[in-house]
């Protein structure tokens, strides 16, 4: 029992004390934003990796993901006789939920993942000792870029899986099960609203981009120094990041009605 | 002991110096100086603390308690983001290279140059091929560190650590993994920097003989503290840890045994 106790213990402990630890290192990376000189140049760099890298499988999953919700939809729809509604069921799906968690799980699994894994391989190598030596502070090298551009990364992204999404659910609708183009646009565009719908997406991917961003640089950055720290460091990347993606979403949808 | 740390000839002054990692002891009470511009080597088993002590006063780690004075100033109570300035004197050359893996070796070489100083890029260039001329990379500026054997890699590192100048140089095993000649050279290299620009060096190393013959003073960690003087001293010593140490004069070829130095791969 008492061994109980001191094992949770522990665990409330390690908890809080990381929590205090990552809330230090978000300061750090909002601080270094604005430290110059601005590394635009690493900036861009991590934005073509994190973003111009994951275009593909960001399509290709937005496509798959559009055209599997118009048959699921449209199969359903039917038994109610309410198939031109078509268009307002894949539209607002993947506007106001699949495509900011979708994209956002996909990003973890490839950028957030190789973010990681990179900070970490460096820690273990010392690279970033070797920074820290020629005077050059990594978060402000390293950690910031990767974090910042993975905040409009994510949100370009979701667009582009949301688009992609929208095609091969009108592809599926309308030219398979030959729903009217029309009425299956209409019925999209007037469910809609940008105020709520549009920007309340923008406002999940966004919150996104800053959780995945911080936690795969923060468990790259703080990864003990072996090879099995490198792994572990992508791994809870991956399971982490795509919890609080989850978990976060519910309370985004809950707080704000997106 | 207290002078030390005024004392214009000491460059760096140790003071009570209490190290641990965990529950792992490291460093008691260490207490001990190096001379300015001098070549001080550092000696001592594997896991007696010689990185430690190079990472201690490059303030990549800082100790539980104790002082550690660079030019009369305690490091161990700045703030990091003041430790960036002292380091800016300070080139340190890690035992395994430790070079930005994503870009070039010219780049790497050139990058400190690039960010501390308003050099043109000629200029830069210039600088980075001096360097790697000297260490004889002068045909591997274009490959990444990755593509480099283990021994490039060490020549690129030193290369890396002095080209700012500083005016303390620390390097850990700078020789383990070269064959002979590029440890001739590196000697060479490292005497010669140490003469013309009055580097305080700091040598970590197991290749005794070559260490020796270039230290002005000699500093031996060992469990129950350090024991330092000048190599005469120490080759007269009746202490049998040192005499351990220092038999293998002799032979100098304890790191062609080492599994990860790269020995293999050189
Ligand atoms: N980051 C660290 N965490 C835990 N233990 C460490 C760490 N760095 C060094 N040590 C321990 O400190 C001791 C000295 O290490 P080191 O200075 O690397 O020895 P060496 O003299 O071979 O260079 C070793 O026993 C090592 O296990
Ligand atoms: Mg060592």
């Amino acid at each position: 029992m008492i061994e109980l106790i001191r094992e949770l213990g522990f665990l409330v402990y390690r908890f809080i004390y990381d929590l205090g630890r990552f809330g230090m290192f978000a300061l750090s990376v909002v601080k270094n934003l604005f430290v110059r000189p601005l590394r635009w140049r690493r900036f861009c760099e991590e934005i073509f990796k994190e973003g111009v890298l994951s275009i593909v499988i960001i399509c290709v999953s937005g496509l798959a993901v559009g055209m599997v919700l118009s048959l699921q939809g449209y199969n359903t729809l039917i038994r109610f006789g309410a198939e031109e509604t078509l268009g307002a069921v894949v539209g607002l799906s993947l506007v106001r939920e699949l495509g900011p968690v979708l994209t956002a799980l996909l990003t973890t699994g490839r950028a957030g993942s190789a973010t990681a894994a990179e900070i970490a391989t460096m820690v273990k190598d010392e690279q970033l000792d070797g920074l820290r030596m020629m005077s050059i502070d990594p978060m402000h090298l390293i950690v910031t870029p990767k974090a910042a551009s993975m905040i409009l990364v994510m949100p370009l992204l979701s667009a582009m899986f949301i688009c992609c999404g929208l095609f091969g659910g009108w592809m599926i609708g309308v030219l398979l099960m030959g729903i009217d183009g029309g009425t299956y646009l209409t019925s999209m565009e007037s469910s809609m609203t940008f105020a709520d719908d549009v920007a309340g997406s923008l406002l999940k991917s966004v919150i996104f981009g800053i959780l995945v961003g911080l936690i795969s640089t923060y468990r790259g950055f703080t990864a003990t120094p072996t090879s099995e720290g490198v792994s572990s460091a992508t791994t809870s990347t991956v399971v982490f990041a795509s919890v609080c993606v989850l978990i976060s979403d519910y309370f985004i949808t809950a707080l704000w009605g997106v | 002991m207290k002078s030390a740390r005024n004392d214009k000839s000491v460059a760096i002054a140790l003071e009570g110096v209490n190290m641990s990692f965990g529950t792992r002891r490291v460093m008691h009470d260490l207490t001990c100086e190096f001379a300015r511009g001098k070549i001080t080597v550092i000696l001592g088993g594997s896991g007696s603390g010689k990185s430690t002590l190079l990472r201690l006063i490059g303030g990549l780690i800082r100790p539980q308690s104790g002082a550690i004075y660079i030019d009369g100033r305690d490091v161990t109570k700045l703030a990091e983001s003041d430790m960036y300035d002292v380091r800016r004197d300070i080139g340190m050359m890690f035992q395994h290279g430790a070079l930005l893996d994503s870009i070039s070796v010219f780049d790497n070489l050139a990058f400190p140059l690039h960010e501390h100083t308003d050099m043109s890029e000629d200029d830069i260039a210039d600088e980075v091929r001096d360097r790697l001329d000297a260490v004889g990379l002068a045909n591997a500026e274009d490959l990444l560190p990755g593509q480099l054997s283990g021994g490039m890699l060490k020549r690129a590192a030193l290369a890396r650590a002095i080209i700012q100048r500083p005016k303390i140089l620390l390097c850990d095993e700078p020789f383990s993994g070269l064959d002979p000649i590029s440890v001739k050279r590196i000697e060479a290299l490292l005497l010669q920097v140490n003469q013309r620009y009055e580097m305080t060096t700091l040598l970590v190393s197991h290749h005794v003989a070559t260490t020796m013959r270039m230290a002005n003073h000699v500093l031996v960690l060992k469990a129950s503290g350090a024991v330092s003087g000048s190599p005469e001293e120490m080759r007269a010593s009746a202490d049998p840890l040192i005499h351990n140490l220092l038999s293998d004069e002799l032979t100098d070829n304890i790191d062609d045994i080492e599994p990860e130095g790269g020995a293999a791969r050189a």
